[in-house]
């Protein structure tokens, strides 16, 4: 349950680097 | 409205008022790196750097600093994780606490690390002394810090020209806690304990109640189950309770930040209305103004550091304005009271006596007005502690400080986080006059075009959808449905409550929702994620954007942004925004019950 939880947190804060990423190509591409 | 209660209110202002052009000056400073602190701690914040492989020179890319708030956080929240898991293990914990639930060590984590401070636990039940200190307290300081940090980035996307940086995380984070927060915490935490809110490390003592409390409960029987008489009906004792266990801890140290940092996570779970976490009028004055103090004075800060004091001023007239109105909204309707009460007789008068009013879940010490005012401070800033029970509060009393919510946590909001969205929400009254008159917009010298309007859309979208998408799919599931205590509109208001200040970091509850369920504290707990990370990261993309840019000097046909119109265009679009999101959600809320209140009285 613990490493379920862990994995939570660390999917979200990947899918947040992912819109920083995104964000980014945007503004490249404006 | 009582005489009273205007002039409570009025020296609250007055006092705020006073204080944020001192504090927001100082804290100016602090980001120019020119304040007294900075040099006289100078050699203990580079050794900090140094610690930490820091250099405090090398400038960030907005997306270098985004990905180092982000990985900060990270390591922080499963920290705090691991830390509620093991406490057990840990020394400080003197009444021998167990390991916290995995989901609500999961929600309490995200919670604190992101400054919203959603309490579904007990904190003298739950949580040890260790890790209200080394996990909860630290984050209030943290989290806060990154919030000014990321403030102090999208100012310096004004202020700077052709730039590709905007500054440094590690420095803004060190500088936010190390010369702002940890004096301040400091001096007020004093102040608190001097006050009476404890400050122990001791074990809970029993003592020996004054007026011993008799009461009549079912006899339990050796399988635990009540015991019941041979015509089936449980068997009822007298107990007469002589002695009462009374929680203490290192709280005075916890108040102070969770004040001024607007976080709101009390030690005790009543928060301030505990006697040991908010004792005398004086303790209630200083935590409300505590509230309120940083969000306010980081207006003036913005205006300094822009080089146009009268940008702070006329944003901080615009959070007031709002403040106050909806102050007077919920004051006035809990002075006015239940009309069901009134028809049976109850006196709910003010007098020299008595406060008068709806009175049910105020502490009497507080009354009316202190009751009124924390509760919009606290959802005005994204703070959450209270001193009176919201979900007590009349329809309409309740309904403004929900709306506060609402409407983005941009009303003073939290401490670096509620000026960053009211800059966002000033770009689009910027550019919705731009509309009007047909030129570009333009915003301390810089134009706004698609691209920070793409991420301004982000920043105003995300908290509504989280806020009425959540409260949906709760109802719509019977996990959901099953923690709400109370039927009908009142137990819609708690859940559509429950997400408001989840969606926009607020953390304050208005209790009557079982919230400490897998599926409140998962579904909470995401909205908590996404709302902070999803509004920091536009907002940081908004600063690069705006760095890059160079500054355009402005013409006949800019839009001053420091005069009272642009006030009243700011204010109206904040609350156009949030009266069209969420008006229908309300009407099937507070709205029904405010007229199933009216019409008791109708023949």
């Amino acid at each position: 349950m613990d490493l379920t939880y862990i994995a939570l947190i660390v999917a979200f804060f990947f899918a947040s680097l992912l819109l920083v990423h995104g964000c980014e190509r945007l503004r490249g591409s404006s | 409205m009582t005489t009273s209660a205007i002039l409570q209110i009025l020296l609250y202002l007055v006092v705020l008022l006073a204080c944020a052009r001192p504090l927001g000056a100082y804290m100016a400073r602090v980001y120019l790196g020119e304040s007294a602190l900075n040099r006289w701690l100078g050699g203990a914040e580079r050794l900090l750097y140094r610690a930490g492989g820091v250099d405090p020179r090398r400038e960030m890319r907005w997306t270098e600093y985004a990905v180092a708030m982000l990985v900060f956080n990270l390591l922080g929240t499963v920290a705090v994780y691991g830390l509620q898991r093991l406490q057990g293990l840990f020394p400080l914990n003197p009444q021998r606490l167990p390991a916290v639930a995995p989901d609500s060590a999961f929600n309490t984590a995200v919670s604190f690390a992101t400054n919203t401070n959603w309490q579904g636990y007990g904190g003298e039940s739950t949580m040890s002394d260790l890790t209200q200190m080394l996990g909860l307290t630290v984050q209030n300081f943290l989290s806060a810090a990154a919030g000014m940090a990321v403030l102090v980035a999208l100012i310096r996307g004004f202020t700077r020209r052709n730039a590709e940086t905007i500054g440094n995380f590690w420095v803004d984070l060190t500088r936010s806690t190390v010369y702002i927060l940890l004096p301040l915490s400091l001096v007020l935490a004093l102040v608190l304990a001097g006050q009476g809110v404890v400050q122990s490390f001791s074990p809970y003592p029993n003592v020996q109640l004054l007026q011993p409390a008799s009461s009549e409960q079912a006899k339990p029987g050796e399988d635990g189950q009540p015991l019941r008489d041979a015509g089936g009906k449980p068997v009822v004792e007298t107990v007469t309770i002589r002695e009462q266990t009374v929680a203490v801890g290192p709280a005075a140290s916890q108040v102070a930040i969770k004040q001024l940092g607007t976080n709101g996570g009390g030690f005790f779970n009543a928060n301030s209305a505990h006697p040991l976490e908010n004792p005398t009028p004086l303790s209630n004055f200083l935590e409300m103004l505590a509230i309120l103090l940083i969000p306010a004075a980081l207006c003036h800060s913005f205006g300094v550091l822009v080089g146009d004091s009268r940008q702070g001023w006329a944003i901080l007239a615009a959070m007031t304005l709002v403040f106050v109105s909806l102050v007077l909204v919920t004051v006035a309707a809990e002075q006015q009271g239940n009309p069901a009460l009134a028809a049976l007789g109850v006196d709910q008068a003010a007098s020299a006596l008595q406060a008068g009013g709806n009175m049910e879940g105020k502490e009497t010490r507080f009354g009316i007005v202190n009751s009124g005012l924390w509760a919009e401070a606290t959802t005005a800033a994204s703070n959450g502690s209270v001193n009176a029970m919201h979900d007590s509060f009349t329809p309409l009393g309740g309904l403004a400080p929900m709306w506060l919510m609402q409407l983005g946590e941009v009303i003073f909001g939290g401490v670096g986080s509620g000026l960053y969205g009211m800059i966002v929400f000033a770009l689009v009254a910027v550019f919705v006059a731009g509309l009007m008159i047909g030129r570009t917009p333009e915003y301390l010298g810089k134009k706004i075009e698609s691209f920070e309007m793409k991420m301004a859309a982000i920043v105003i979208l995300v908290p509504p959808l989280l806020v009425l998408g959540g409260t949906a799919l709760a109802l719509m599931s019977e996990a959901g449905r099953i923690a709400v205590f109370n039927p009908g509109a009142h137990g819609f208001s708690e859940v559509l409550y429950a997400f408001s200040s989840a969606g926009n970091n607020n953390g304050s509850a208005f209790a009557g929702l079982s919230a400490n369920t897998p599926f409140y504290n998962l579904s909470l707990g995401l909205a908590i994620l996404a709302s902070r990370y999803w509004l920091a990261i536009p907002v940081l993309a908004i600063a690069g954007s705006l760095a890059a840019k160079k500054t355009v000097p402005a013409g006949p046909g800019t839009l001053p942004t420091h005069t009272p119109l642009f006030v009243v265009l700011l204010i109206g679009v904040v609350l156009l925004v949030g009266a069209l999101t969420f008006i229908p959600a309300l009407a099937l809320g507070p709205v029904v019950e405010h007229l199933q209140m009216m019409a008791i009285n109708q023949p």
